[in-house]
């Protein structure tokens, strides 16, 4: 009895710690920008519901972006973008799983700014690849943020960017991320 | 004769203003605030999470970029960092919840929505996340409108 109430005191306790290490929020934002210097206008959208989940123990991050989720100004454009270009109906989410790999310089529980370097594979449009950028996750008080700006090929994600238009929509995206984490369980 | 060619330029010239003005018009038109929708489905939150979570491919066929109005208990609302609103809709026990986005346009007084308020939102279905990430399952619903609070 006693060794069934101890093991159940450290699976509690270890679950604990790592709830601890984990940080997460469901309300982070992407922002995808496909403008081009000849575009008569931003080719840009929004999404401000991404999930993300940092295990601050491994350096694992992973983000979830649902792409219908992704807001522009002019309704034409978010036609396009998701009729046509990204075919959001028939690829309604996006995954991001890697890795911070200079994850152990990273002190949760002290102020400051780190730079990171982060390593992983995109799914997107129902094709993966590799990527990899750098980034910058900051603590404050408790509270960790964490932010990285990219590009993507969109030839790479299998989005072909119609001839017609190619002077107003870049083949090349820039993706800014930017989420507040919380820490899980709080 | 000369008349008649004056008149015809006119009419040509007018229908070409016609034409552009209206193209204009549809091409720089601004995503409209769902205020003045209509809801394709009307669905309690906890009902909506069911049919999400017994079968995702069909409900996306179902829901995915449709209008939705979802009834159901407030279990929280969030506000992040540059003060957009998320309505979070679902059963207080568990994780999983309805996520509504609250339109970027609208002045709300969240105060005014206590945990536990049973309320109405309707808002464009961006789709589901499932419990793979630890964090529990959630419908996202965008550009979301308050239709009324039942008490």
């Amino acid at each position: 009895m006693k060794k069934i109430l101890l093991v159940a005191i450290a699976l509690f306790l270890g679950a604990s710690t790592n709830a601890q290490d984990k940080y997460f929020t469901k309300n982070g934002t992407i922002i995808f920008d496909a403008t081009t210097s000849t575009s008569p206008e931003k080719v840009a959208a929004v999404n401000k519901s991404v999930t993300c989940v940092l295990d601050g123990k491994t350096g694992n991050v992973q983000f979830s972006v649902l792409m219908k989720g992704f807001e522009f100004e002019q309704a034409l454009m978010r036609e396009h973008f998701h009729e046509n270009y990204l075919e959001t109906e028939k690829f309604p989410r996006s995954l991001f799983k890697g890795q911070i790999i200079n994850s152990s310089q990273i002190n949760y529980s002290k102020n400051g700014n780190y730079d990171v370097t982060v390593k992983g594979q995109l799914t997107m449009h129902g094709l993966t690849k590799d990527v990899e950028t750098n980034g910058k996750v900051s603590v404050n008080d408790g509270k960790i943020s964490i932010a990285a700006k990219f590009s993507v090929l969109l030839n790479d994600y299998g989005i072909e960017v119609p001839r017609l238009v190619s002077d107003k929509v870049a083949k090349s995206a820039g993706i800014k991320v930017d989420c507040s984490l919380q820490a899980l369980g709080k | 004769m000369i008349e008649f060619m004056k008149y015809k330029i006119v009419l040509i010239a007018a229908t070409l203003i016609v034409i552009a003005a209206g193209a204009y018009f549809y091409v720089n038109r601004k995503t409209q605030s769902l205020t003045d929708s209509k809801a394709d489905y009307k669905i309690s939150a906890i009902k909506f999470l069911e049919e999400y979570s017994s079968d995702q491919v069909l409900s996306d066929k179902k829901f995915l970029g449709k209008i939705i109005q979802v009834d159901g208990n407030l279990k929280a609302i969030e506000k992040d960092d540059q003060g957009f609103l998320t309505f979070v809709l679902g059963d207080l026990t568990t994780m999983s919840s309805v996520r509504c986005s609250v339109d970027t346009s609208l002045v709300i007084d969240e105060s005014a929505y206590p945990v536990g308020t049973a309320v109405s939102l309707m808002g464009e279905c961006t789709g589901f996340n499932a419990d793979d990430l630890g964090l529990g399952a959630d419908i996202v619903l965008n550009r979301s409108v308050i239709i009324h609070t039942k008490n």
